[in-house]
């Protein structure tokens, strides 16, 4: 019965505001800037584009296409140190230039080549009016084309995928950073992943009620999405 | 109990559909536990297992779900087999632009497809998990539009609130975590009162659209 009860309550509040995870926020669109750059920005789908065969030990070089720029080669260095694989995986970057079928199929074995297109990145701000305005929320918000290709001798494998991709960084008033109170990213391994959180600071606002303390789980469910993207 | 429990439910839902219009004009009085037991989805409930038969809901052999599962297995090794061979011959064989784009549509519809039967493996593999009992979302979608169909057949305006008889049978008071509705009522503890009060948000739930008192008469509700 109290089953029931909780599910029909947590029906009729499908539409709550999100929530971290001590204070409640009613994000509120301030300002937002789109671009569409030719270079991946954030490239953590391509990661997890790749996550299931790296994680079958099949793949250890991943080539990934794009035009050649210095960050492009710290991003595949990123990539290669925190690509959060279980066994080693380097990422070369190589010129989009090249085709990426002549790549694979001139590479083949323990080998994936990756390209993104079609980037469109979004900037937005938000403002937390639960907190009147004090608490901010930036988002990066990234999403392109990916085609990945894995030439196994015996069971290759090629994907087209809408890679998604975003950073958010919450912060009260201005962002230096001991006012950050959190930063979350997706996709990290396929799910929204907290990077860093300043509990005692969120504790402190919430206490001296500069953030709306967050009832219990029960009553507003935890959500670590993203407010809706502007169009 | 069963029975009891469903047509409780059956019910609360019934409250959540008919959440409160403030500006009625007009109040009308329906029997929902006799509209429900005249529904035709009715003749097909199972009060054994409180389950509608040949529905979505039904309960299944879990022998049939493990053949279902081993076919759908097959049929994705199929399909994950095509689309290699559709990345081998048609990809890495590096055709022409043409070629190489019709290649790649042909990859995303053979992902579609894996997709789709990834996805009922896995609620096959739950649904043997729980073994054979569909989730309960399945039986309140059939208990949603079962009220949902009874509702639209009832003569009333747009500001007309329904009110509902309460179910003609003795149904538990609501658990409520650490103390209950029903530990204060029989014990008349004011620090009891104070902490139900601390949970009027789950009574709300009850009676989304009510702002006045519920009295019974004496006698009605004594168990």
């Amino acid at each position: 019965m109290r089953k029931l009860l909780l599910l029909i309550w947590l029906a009729s509040c499908l539409q709550s505001a999100s929530a971290c995870s001590l204070a409640i926020h009613d994000w509120q669109l301030r300002c937002s800037l789109r671009l569409s750059p030719d270079i991946t920005i954030l490239p953590l789908s391509e990661a997890s584009a790749l996550h299931e065969r790296v994680a079958d030990g099949s793949i250890n070089t991943v080539y990934r296409l794009e035009k050649p720029t210095f960050y492009g080669v710290v991003l595949n260095i990123l990539l290669t140190i925190f690509g959060g694989h279980d066994s080693p995986v380097t990422w070369v970057l190589v010129s989009s230039g090249h085709n990426l079928v002549d790549i694979a199929a001139r590479e083949g074995g323990s080998t994936a080549v990756l390209s993104a297109d079609r980037h469109s990145l979004k900037l937005a701000l938000f403002s937390d009016r639960n907190s009147r305005n004090r608490c901010h929320q930036l988002v990066l918000y990234e999403t392109k084309r990916i085609r990945a290709i894995h030439p196994h001798p015996e069971r290759p494998w090629a994907e087209e995928t809408a890679g998604t991709a975003w950073i958010s960084l919450v912060f009260f008033e201005y962002p230096v950073p001991e006012s950050i109170l959190s930063l979350s990213a997706f996709p990290i391994h396929e799910k929204i992943e907290d990077l860093y959180a300043n509990l005692p600071f969120i504790k402190s606002l919430v206490r001296t009620g500069m953030l709306k303390r967050r009832p219990g789980a029960e009553f507003t469910p935890e959500s670590k999405e993203i407010p809706p993207m502007p169009e | 109990m069963r029975t009891v429990s469903f047509f409780l439910h059956a019910s609360l839902i019934f409250y959540i559909l008919c959440a409160g219009t403030v500006a009625a004009q007009e109040y009308r009085r329906i029997d929902i536990e006799r509209l429900l037991r005249e529904h035709p989805l009715m003749k097909k409930f199972d009060p054994e297992v409180a389950r509608f038969i040949k529905t979505p809901d039904e309960r299944k052999d879990v022998s049939l779900i493990r053949t279902e599962r081993t076919e759908i297995e097959k049929r994705l090794a199929q399909a994950e087999a095509a689309k290699s061979a559709i990345v081998k011959s048609n990809l890495l064989s590096r055709p022409g632009s043409k070629e190489l784009e019709e290649a790649w549509s042909r990859i995303r519809k053979m992902d579609s497809e894996i997709a789709g039967l990834k996805s009922t493996l896995e609620r096959l593999s739950k649904f043997l998990e729980a073994g054979g009992i569909p989730t309960l979302k399945v039986l309140m979608d059939d208990v949603r539009w079962m009220l949902s169909d009874i509702l639209s057949r009832q003569p009333h305006g747009e500001t007309t609130i329904l009110l509902n008889v309460f179910p003609r049978f003795s149904a538990p008071c609501p658990a409520f975590p650490e103390s209950g509705l029903s530990d204060f009522l029989h014990s008349k503890d004011v620090g009891m009162l104070r902490t139900y009060a601390s949970y009027s948000c789950y009574t709300g739930i009850l009676f989304p659209s009510c702002s006045e008192p519920i009295l019974f008469r004496k006698g009605e509700n004594e168990r």
